[in-house]
């Protein structure tokens, strides 16, 4: 009877190396997942996720180690040693119930085994797979700690070996606003980093950061940059106002962007002047005025200059023979430096105006920019010193038309004249007739003298000055339906009255008079003639030959008249002025006009009313003639989405070339969505500023909703009722 | 339903029956067979009882509700709106507090029962001694849809502001509109939009002093449709014609007019051919009289059916109307008042303008410009699918030169917004506004649709076709909501307001609304009894009792030991 084999201690060697293979499987993967944990989370998850590792490998080595048991021995021998014939399950009975031939063969079983089991070293160690799992693990492990984060501000400054250096933070600013000495504000601290100051104050900041930055430096959105000298422990800038714009601090090792500041640059005013005095701009002189009394009130945001310039203008004269003189004086202010009032009482009489002069004063103030001062007009206050020919004259201003050509006038006032004459022939002595009939004849000769001006004639003497005798023919003064009886009368008692119409300067005896149409009138004033003065007038040879020719019929009919003829006068004065009138039509000027350049007309299309092949005009604007297209689109898409990089910069182009009256908010508004899109608020603001920007379009056409099949039913039913 | 569950109940156990019957067929009869045989019924009538729990009569009683706004004290139930100081058991809604605790009648303290409330209530009697009325802005009208370049009209009405103004503030925070309230309280604001989107609008309550009493937020859409195809066909050219040229082509409106001069002489476009085809492609044809007059029978015939199927006409006036065409037109309904005197017509906006007098509208037509007595000045009517409107103002232009192109618009705009060709799609029906944690009701829907919250979330909507397409949503976030329908495929916004906005608004709809209740549940009923369902739970707990005991007879091995061994 022999012992069955210690199996027990066959057996530990080999589930101790099971163990020991499933623990060299497993010990990478654990390692490998607790360096990732302390990567991802720190030291404890990495602790706890190392235990629970280190735990599977131990429950995984027992579950795998405990398959290796007496029953797996006993088939490894059946399987492995064919001297154990199958019967190893023998080993294992008792061997009390074992019939005979069964005992013998245990027995001859554990004789053979007396050495050992002797079987294949199971399981095999599989040195090429842990091989690659323990390089992969200690790669994934190397990785997980020896990976830079992200490039991040954090280990760029462990980079530096500045790893506890927190980000600069600004803890103490100041924006001290020092205003131009002229505007006499006093210098001020803003309260915060944005401010309203007038335009070219000077700003000095001092900002204090914590930890103090390397440096630091204002940043504007128009990619001005004005840097931060530091000085102790602040850092101080100081820049001049001329234009408003955003900026922001930056400051190196800052952890985010900081907000944007506001700058906004106050134009200096234009001075304004009010009149106090007079009421209106046009005043009439009372009769007998001798004093004019002016007084102005001049405003400014600064201040107004201490002195004015008063312009005084006096008219002299009426109708076309009006002379203007200028002069100014200077007036002294009162009151204080932004209100000042400038007052004056004109002497009349020392201005030496006149009835029928007018009087106009303008006041010029400037303010107290240094430089280039803005100056202000007032309205022009006009003092008409009434005449009595206004008065007679009042209720027909602007239904007669007082001012005629006078050589046009003349010559058909000689034909009334004439024909008035030939009418009361009759009834006239023939010494009178005669008289009249040459005085006629006078009055034809001075007007052919003064058309033989233009031509230069000079046969009969120099151009003179008009005489008295002039004025007879001249009749420019007269109304305009004299008839031949009334004539003499006015012309000849009132000398004074028709200086205005009858184009000839008799006020100015003293000097020779220009002959108008001669060179040395116009050319001699503005240039000289290389011409000889037969040829060298104004017109042209064709109008030189009419003018001519309507000289010669004033001659033929001065003929008649002193011969007292009228009647054989009258045909060769209606000659003459009829020429006189071709004169008049060649002296228009007749431009070529510009601009048009039309197709030349289609004969065979003309007039038949057919249109085929004519492109219609455009008629309706499309979405890029509509200007505020792409803040309107914006403005509908902000309301629930974030808008995309290329929306913005769209904008931005748009801004650059809109009329918007406040651009900077839309930029400061841009810039908070871009910083963060996800922002409501921001993009509300950016709304609301875009809201502003748009014009208000013509109203469009809501077309009504289709409504639902039931109500179309219900119209059509009414349809065919 | 409670005798199609008995009949079904009644054919199991039968069918259990005879199942029992064929298993042991063969067997002798023991005691587990008939116990078998005796506990099927017994289950099936106690699954009836759970399913159908016998009522149960409640005595009458009266459960006292705190609600919102409600003063201090001790209730019965406090509903979650009720503030903490309001004694009582909390309770998530009404008809749970009266599930647990019966009662025939409700009083209802402070302002009154949220709409969540409101169905269960039409059950009981509900006693209800309104509090004073709110104070501030009580009503608020919610502005009509509005094109780009359009007028936002608001009106409202506000109480204990006497002396007071309303202002109106624009998107960006500018004064559109400042009014000073009626003596009613009521008041009319107007803004005109600037662009197609949605935005909030402000209306600001200030007291006489001039300070913001109250401010309400007004979300505003505005709609943008397809530009309408506009032709207009005139008897003589004039400058009508020549601004409304003018307008269209500001507007972005498809514009083309011709001028029929006579003896077969136009002017303007290649001239229109009145065909069904031609009129398909339009959307609002305007006609005058002389053009009208000068249209050939089957022409008109051709109009009148293009009309019928959905375009419109709008037909103006440039002169005397012919008495045939007077009377053309009024067998279309639209009638003008005899005699061709025009006549000065004052619009509200300081306008004034010339114009036929209309003679009283029909009770079919519609006006939709009114002077400032309120005599209609224009007016439209359906015409099958279609509409017809009448323009009887003779010299609109004079606007344009007057320095008033905007008015100008607005008239024009809203005539042809009136009779235009409806748009192919149909539009969801949206309320105004909602409230954070308020069902609202989005009808008009052709097929499933998605609401998108503000954080972007996708929620599925499920409209009901046999209600209008009718679905329900409940906000709970505020912001602008977006509903996204698959076909058409457009995204609609709207807004969900806090749960807090508008309180005086939403405090005098809980009034009004629970008053109603109270009157129309009078509190006769108060003190009488009353069925309810009783608890369902003994029933189940009786009903999985003889389940379980049914099943653990016929898997035990009594009585089957024999055959086994």
């Amino acid at each position: 009877m022999s012992v069955a084999p210690d199996f027990a201690a066959w057996l530990r060697p080999i589930v101790w190396r099971v163990r020991a293979q499933t623990a060299a499987a497993a010990l990478p993967l654990v390692l490998a997942a607790a360096a990732i944990a302390w990567r991802l989370a720190g030291p404890v998850p990495a602790a706890a996720v190392a235990a629970l590792g280190l735990a599977a490998t131990a429950f995984l080595a027992a579950r795998a180690s405990a398959h290796y048991d007496q029953r797996w021995l006993l088939r490894r021998l059946d399987a492995e040693r064919a001297d154990i014939e199958d019967s190893a399950d023998l080993l294992l009975a008792d061997p009390a119930s074992l019939g005979l031939l069964q005992r013998l063969q245990r027995d001859r079983l554990i004789a053979r085994l007396q050495t050992g089991p002797a079987i294949a070293a199971q399981p095999d160690w599989q040195p090429k797979r842990l091989a690659i799992l323990w390089a992969l693990a200690v790669a994934v492990t190397a990785a997980a700690i020896l990976w830079p984060r992200g490039g991040s501000a954090e280990v760029e400054a462990l980079i530096r070996g500045e790893a506890d250096q927190p980000p600069p933070l600004l803890v103490a600013r100041s924006l001290r606003i020092t205003p131009p000495a002229y505007t006499g504000l006093p210098a001020r601290n803003a309260e915060n980093l944005s401010a309203k100051a007038p335009v070219g104050s000077t700003l000095t900041w001092r900002l204090r950061f914590a930890p103090t930055p390397e440096s630091a430096a204002l940043v504007f959105l128009d990619g001005r940059r004005v840097p931060l000298a530091q000085q102790g422990e602040d850092h101080i800038a100081t820049a001049r106002l001329d234009r408003s714009s955003l900026y922001r601090v930056v400051a190196t090792g800052e952890a985010k962007q900081g907000p944007l500041h506001r700058l906004d640059a106050i134009a200096d005013a234009r001075p304004v002047v009010r009149v106090l005095a007079p009421a209106t701009t046009l005043t009439t002189a009372t009769p007998g005025q001798s004093r004019w009394a002016l007084s102005f009130e001049a405003r400014d945001d600064h201040g107004v200059r201490a002195t004015a310039r008063l312009r005084l203008i006096r008219a002299a004269g009426s109708g076309e023979n009006v002379r203007f003189r200028e002069s100014a004086m200077v007036l002294s202010g009162t009151g204080s430096a932004k209100a000042r009032r400038f007052s004056v009482s004109l002497d009349l009489n020392a201005l030496g105006l006149t009835p029928g002069g007018e009087l106009v004063a303008q006041l010029s103030v400037a303010d107290n920019r240094p430089g280039t001062a803005q100056t202000a007009q007032s309205p022009s206050l006009i003092l008409r010193v009434p005449t009595e020919k206004a008065v007679e004259a009042a209720g027909l201003e602007g239904m007669v038309q007082r001012v005629m050509p006078a050589y046009f006038r003349s010559q058909r006032q000689i034909i009334i004249d004439i024909e008035a004459l030939l009418k009361e022939r009759r009834r006239l002595p023939a010494a009178t007739f005669a008289a009249r009939a040459n005085n006629i004849g006078a009055d034809q000769r001075i007007l052919r003298l003064r058309y033989g001006q233009f031509l230069g004639e000079e046969s009969e003497g120099q151009p003179k000055a008009p005489t008295m005798a002039d004025l007879l023919t001249s009749d420019g003064g007269a109304p305009d339906k004299v008839t031949p009886t009334d004539k003499p009368a006015p012309k000849l008692v009132l000398p004074e009255g028709h200086d205005a119409y009858d184009g000839h300067n008799h006020g100015a005896t003293d000097r020779a008079p220009p002959v108008f149409g001669s060179d040395d009138g116009t050319f001699a004033a503005y240039g000289h003639a290389h011409t000889d003065s037969e040829t060298a007038t104004l017109f042209d040879p064709e109008t030189r030959a009419t003018l001519g020719k309507a000289l010669d019929a004033m001659w033929q009919a001065e003929r008649s008249l002193r011969q007292a003829e009228p009647a054989a006068a009258l045909p060769q004065a209606y000659a003459a002025l009829n020429f006189i009138k071709d004169v008049q039509q060649a002296t228009r000027i007749f431009l070529q006009r510009t601009g048009t350049n039309l197709p030349p007309i289609d004969m065979a299309r003309r007039l038949t009313g057919k249109r085929e092949g004519i492109a219609p005009a455009r008629r309706s604007l499309d979405g890029e003639d509509y200007p505020d297209a792409v803040p309107a689109a914006l403005f509908a898409s902000l309301a629930t989405a974030s808008p995309s990089e290329a929306d913005l910069q769209r904008l931005e182009r748009w801004l650059a070339q809109a009329e918007v009256p406040d651009k900077l908010s839309v930029v400061a508004a841009i810039d908070a969505v871009r910083s963060d899109p996800a922002c409501a608020p921001c993009r509300n603001t950016l709304r609301g500023t875009l809201w502003d920007a748009i014009a208000t379009p013509p109203a469009a056409v809501l077309r009504r909703s289709a409504g639902s099949t039931e109500g179309r039913r219900y119209l059509d039913a009414l349809a065919t009722r | 339903m409670t005798l199609a569950t008995g009949a079904i109940l009644i054919l199991a156990v039968l069918l259990g029956w005879l199942r029992l019957w064929r298993w042991q067929a063969a067997r002798p009869r023991t005691a587990r067979f008939w116990a078998l045989l005796a506990l099927q019924p017994l289950a099936a009538t106690l699954l009836w009882f759970a399913l159908h729990p016998p009522a149960i009569t409640v005595p009458g009683g009266t459960l006292v509700v705190a609600t919102r706004g409600a003063p201090p004290g001790s209730y019965d139930i406090r509903l979650p709106e009720a503030p903490a100081s309001a004694g009582g058991t909390l309770a998530p809604d009404l008809a749970t507090a009266l599930r647990q605790r019966p009662a025939t009648t409700v009083r209802v303290v402070g302002e009154g029962l949220e709409s969540r409330d409101q169905a269960i209530a039409r059950t009981v009697s509900v006693q209800f001694a309104p509090p004073p009325p709110p104070t501030g802005l009580v009503r608020l009208d919610p502005p009509p849809p509005v094109g780009a370049g359009g007028l936002v009209q608001v009106t409202g009405a506000a109480t204990g502001m006497d002396g007071g103004s309303a202002e109106l503030l624009d998107p960006a925070g500018t004064r559109a509109a400042l009014a000073e309230l009626g003596a009613d309280g009521s008041f009319a604001l107007t803004g005109r939009t600037r662009a197609a989107g949605a935005a909030d609008w402000k209306l600001v309550l200030r007291n006489p002093a001039g300070a913001a009493a109250h401010t309400a937020n007004i979300p505003v859409t505005t709609l943008d449709t397809p530009p309408p195809r506009l032709w207009v066909r005139a008897g003589a050219p004039g400058p009508e014609l020549k601004y409304l040229a003018r307008w269209a082509a500001d507007a972005g409106l498809d514009f083309g007019s011709d001028v029929q001069l006579g003896a077969g002489i136009t002017m303007g476009d290649a001239p229109l051919a009145i065909t069904a085809t031609s009129l398909a492609r339009l959307d609002v044809l305007v006609l005058d009289e002389r053009s009208w007059a000068g249209l050939s029978a089957s022409a008109r015939a051709a109009v009148l059916s293009a009309v019928r199927s959905g375009m419109g006409l709008v037909l103006r006036t440039s002169g005397p109307v012919p008495a045939p065409v007077r009377s053309a037109w009024s067998t279309l309904g639209l009638r003008l008042a005899t005699g061709d005197t025009p006549r000065d017509t004052r619009l509200p906006g300081g306008t004034t303008i010339q114009s036929l007098p209309l003679a009283p509208l029909g009770p079919d037509s519609i006006a939709f410009l009114r002077d400032t007595a309120g005599k209609p000045v224009a007016a439209w009517r359906s015409y099958g699918r279609g509409r017809i409107g009448l323009w009887p103002v003779l010299d609109s232009y004079t606007l344009v030169l007057t320095g008033k192109s905007t008015a100008f618009a607005g008239l024009w705009s809203s005539m042809f917004s009136a009779v235009a060709r409806s748009t192919t799609a149909s539009r969801p029906d949206l309320p105004a506004w909602g409230y954070a944690g308020e069902r609202v009701t989005i009808c008009g829907l052709p097929g499933p649709a998605q609401m998108l919250t503000p954080g972007g979330t996708a929620i599925g909507l499920h409209p009901d076709a046999a209600a209008r397409g009718c679905a329900g949503y409940w906000p709970t976030t505020p912001g602008w909501h977006r509903l996204r329908t698959s076909d058409p495929a457009i995204e609609t916004p709207l807004r969900i307001l806090p749960a807090e906005a508008h309180p005086g608004l939403r405090a005098t709809a809980l009034r009004e609304a629970t008053l109603r209740l109270a009157r129309s549940q009078p509190a006769a009923a108060a003190s009488a009894d009353r069925s309810l369902p009783g608890p369902a739970w003994p029933w189940w707990l009786a009903f999985i009792a003889t389940a379980g005991l049914l099943w653990w007879i016929e898997r035990r091995r009594i009585g089957r030991g024999a055959q086994t061994t």
